[in-house]
């Protein structure tokens, strides 16, 4: 709440042309903002003109930020959620997700070799987790970065993508289960019981 | 509740989004079955390895961009990029107060206009010469002369020669056409006045031919109380 209190102070000193107030407002939320964009659009260039245009507003146009709907952080979310699917639309990427050679050999019953460790040496677990995030249909993958990488509580998410929680544990619960079979050989891995 | 129901919930008790009583229900079950706690575990493998992923790094062209576009909501040129400097130029060029620019105005006509009646008091000549004909190249081809009105203006007062008297002394070079009632001057103050407006007057009295040769050039002379 007092982070709240404080944003909304920066806020108004931002709207009267305090530089200073704008500036600790802006590093305070660029990652997240950024971060979000860059996840669900992929490109450092779109996430760069989402995270513009969710400032922009908010420059321009500070009274639209209403504290009792939400924090600064989930209003600027919402903001960037517009812009992204902006950009998703432009990019069509809402085209039917590519065939995974991986399930497809899992619906078919073929047991393929697959050495994790092996597999773990040639690329580093965190480009595996962005490829299966990436994979993910674009309203799990919303949901499970604004709460894992964003940490917004699951009412704020709620907020931002307009949906009742339900729908957000639910979406949740998808795109966690999704990964969990996608990264099943790390998961193991790293959960293996030692002998 | 059955495990399906319990791992249904596993992400929101991680998440601590679960009311107290209905987590605590959960702990007992998974304190009980082993296949549950064997997917919590995996879901605690799950949100270990995302965080394995690092936060993009926003680039120093994203925080330009935006604190060139705050500087240019609130008007101010100093750090902004040149892309945008003539933008904030023109915006602050009219930041000047109205009374200012009207004081700016006034002094400024009021100064043309001393200066103006200033030379017609003091009789001061001032002369306009137009740039000499052009030098016909080899390939180059004659421009047509245009007709050129050349006005004299006699003013009155300080006038020592007799017979003088305020008077407008309007000639049309080429133009064939009369001069009208005023040019029906003398020979004399003709040609004095051609004299002394520095043209050779070469022709008959009558304005009408009144021909300034000298230079290829026209000659505006205004004012004159000689």
């Amino acid at each position: 709440m007092a982070n709240s209190l404080a944003d909304q102070e920066l806020l108004a000193a931002a709207a009267r042309g305090d530089q200073a107030a704008f500036s600790q407002l802006y590093q305070r939320y660029r990652n997240r903002v950024y971060g979000f964009a860059y996840r669900m659009l992929g490109t450092q260039e779109s996430a760069e003109d989402v995270t513009h245009e969710a400032f922009l507003l908010l420059i321009r146009q500070p009274e639209r930020y209403q504290a009792e709907r939400g924090s600064l952080l989930t209003f600027l979310c919402a903001v960037a959620r517009n812009h992204i699917y902006q950009h998703l639309r432009h990019q069509e990427r809402y085209a039917p997700e590519p065939v995974e050679t991986s399930d497809e050999y899992e619906e078919a019953g073929v047991r393929y070799s697959f050495d994790p460790l092996n597999d773990l040496l040639e690329r580093e677990l965190a480009a595996v987790v962005e490829a299966a995030l990436a994979k993910l249909p674009v309203a799990q993958r919303e949901a499970v970065t604004l709460r894992e990488y964003q940490e917004l509580s699951y009412e704020e998410i709620a907020t931002v993508i307009g949906e009742d929680t339900n729908v957000v544990k639910a979406r949740l619960y998808r795109a966690r289960q999704a990964l969990a079979k996608r990264l099943a050989p790390y998961l193991n891995q790293e959960t293996a019981p030692r002998a | 509740m059955n495990c399906q129901e319990i791992n249904s919930q596993l992400g929101a008790l991680l998440d601590r989004e679960l009311e107290p009583a209905q987590a605590s229900m959960m702990r007992s079950h998974l304190g009980q079955c082993i296949e549950c706690q064997g997917e919590l575990e995996r879901l605690r493998a799950l949100k270990t390895a995302m965080q394995s992923v690092e936060s993009p790094a926003v680039s120093s062209r994203l925080d330009e961009r935006v604190m060139a576009a705050f500087q240019l909501q609130h008007g101010r040129a100093g750090a902004i990029s040149k892309v945008f400097s003539w933008r904030i130029w023109f915006h602050n060029s009219f930041a000047i107060p109205k009374p200012a620019l009207a004081l700016i105005g006034a002094l400024l006509i009021g100064t043309a206009t001393l200066a103006y009646k200033a030379g017609e008091i003091t009789g001061m000549r001032l002369q306009v010469v137009t740039p000499p004909a052009p030098v016909y190249g080899q390939y180059a081809q004659p421009q047509a002369i245009e007709p050129v009105r050349v006005v004299y203006v006699k003013t009155s007062g300080g006038c020592s020669r007799p017979n003088s008297r305020p008077s407008a002394i309007h000639a049309q070079n080429r133009s064939g056409k009369p001069a009208g009632a005023q040019a029906a001057v003398s020979q004399f103050e003709t040609q004095t006045y051609a004299s002394e407006a520095g043209i050779d007057y070469t022709t008959r009295a009558t304005l009408e031919n009144f021909e300034p040769v000298k230079d290829a050039g026209v000659r505006v002379i205004k004012g004159g109380n000689q």
